[in-house]
């Protein structure tokens, strides 16, 4: 583990209280914010005892984040099986339509499949199915470029694993109530938030870049 | 927003270290509501402005979400109903313009009202469509329902985020102070004034263009 990283997630002392520096955003710490998060919440080497007051706050609060991570996960894993149905899909058409119409293409009319059909010739149909099947290839791409089906599928999975996470630290949390402080309610508040935020200028960032190519 | 400021002017640490400019102003809100390193339990009074101060805000949150989300939808519906469309027509032209209808020429059981060719009627057709296509077009940039819908699309996303700090710091009141509140008012400005100066823009660019 990098020293940098160690300063970043190590508790400060002042006073007879011992502080936490949230620092999420460090650009050059090679530890993901749920992992500085983790050591931030776990590796405290001895609670203060906190007010009857903060108490009741702790579990409060908990209590709203709990119901909110559990909703946006609800969401978020309905979110992933859309896009992940949606990616497949718009996937396999480009792809079982490319995979025809190179049949269609190099498909060699002779004999019997060359006999002229309604008094056309049979390679006409075939040309003018490949032109179809092309121009309907130019939709599902687009399609495709609108929708991002896949980047979003991405984004909402690694946003599925991080709520669970949450969920996980909150319960582990739980099991000794009293110890509990303000301090960490804020930190997974901010982790959450941070998810939260993060998922949603994903969201932005794929509409944006659908947009942003021509048609 | 100036972090820097924002940072001599309080006694919050959370940026210790970390290179402010990459962080979002939102983010820096929230580092600034919920990293103080100490609590203060505010007066009777103080609290009872904050509880007021915190309803006003919400209320206007709330009914600007409302809004956004429905202007966001709008837009969507418009952003995919105007490119499926050119997409669409862009392809029909390109089957019209590329089929071979030379071959129906001499067929004597096909007539045509005109006595035109089958190719005619294509080739007319195609130049109706690429015609409607640039109509289409100047419709797309006048509504910009694409570059909105991003806009609206992230304003909506960052008042819910607001809304979810103040139902946050709602659940401990005793310690929500007045500050916390006006930094909650300035960043509820900031990003209506960016989704309203974004939505300007746009409707300026496309009055010089034309």
């Amino acid at each position: 583990m990098e020293t940098v990283d160690l300063q970043n997630f190590s508790t400060t002392t002042s006073g007879e209280t011992s502080t936490f520096v949230p620092n999420f955003f460090q650009t050059d710490s090679k530890l993901s914010p749920q992992a500085i998060l983790r050591i931030k919440l776990f590796t405290r080497k001895q609670s203060k005892p906190i007010s009857n007051e903060e108490k009741v706050e702790v579990a409060n609060k908990l209590d709203y984040l709990e119901s909110k991570i559990q909703k946006d996960l609800s969401l978020s894993q309905k979110q992933e099986r859309k896009q992940q149905w949606g990616a497949l899909v718009l996937k396999m058409m480009g792809t079982v339509l490319a995979a025809l119409l190179t049949v269609i293409l190099g498909i060699n009319l002779t004999g019997n499949l060359a006999a002229p059909i309604f008094g056309i010739p049979s390679t006409w149909f075939v040309n003018t199915l490949a032109l179809i099947i092309s121009a309907f290839m130019t939709i599902i791409s687009d399609l495709r470029i609108f929708f991002d089906s896949h980047e979003l599928w991405i984004r909402h999975s690694a946003t599925v694993s991080q709520l669970k996470n949450l969920l996980y630290y909150i319960r582990y949390l739980r099991t000794t109530p009293d110890s509990i402080s303000m301090t960490e309610v804020d930190l997974i508040k901010l982790d959450y938030s941070r998810i939260r935020e993060e998922t949603d200028k994903a969201i932005v960032r794929a509409r944006s870049s659908g947009i942003a190519k021509p048609n | 927003m100036q972090p820097t400021n924002f940072q001599a002017q309080t006694p919050f640490v959370a940026s210790l270290g970390a290179d402010t400019s990459q962080i979002s102003p939102q983010a820096l809100v929230r580092q600034r509501l919920f990293s103080k390193t100490k609590r203060k339990a505010v007066s009777e009074e103080e609290r009872k402005e904050v509880e007021l101060k915190l309803s006003i805000l919400e209320g206007e949150i709330e009914a600007d979400i409302k809004l956004y989300e429905k202007r966001s939808r709008l837009k969507g519906r418009g952003a995919f109903f105007f490119r499926f469309l050119s997409t669409a027509l862009a392809a029909v032209i390109t089957v019209l313009m590329g089929i071979n209808l030379t071959i129906f020429d001499n067929m004597e059981n096909i007539r045509t009202p005109l006595g035109q060719p089958l190719s005619w009627y294509a080739n007319t057709i195609a130049i109706m469509i690429s015609a409607f296509l640039t109509v289409i077009g100047a419709l797309r940039t006048f509504f910009d329902s694409n570059e909105l819908w991003v806009v609206y699309t992230d304003t909506v996303s960052q008042l819910t985020q607001l809304l979810e700090d103040i139902q946050y710091i709602k659940i401990g009141f005793n310690y929500c102070t007045l500050d916390d509140v006006n930094l909650l008012n300035l960043e509820y400005a900031r990003i209506k004034e960016e989704a309203e100066n974004t939505r300007l823009r746009l409707r300026m660019d496309d009055y010089g263009k034309n």
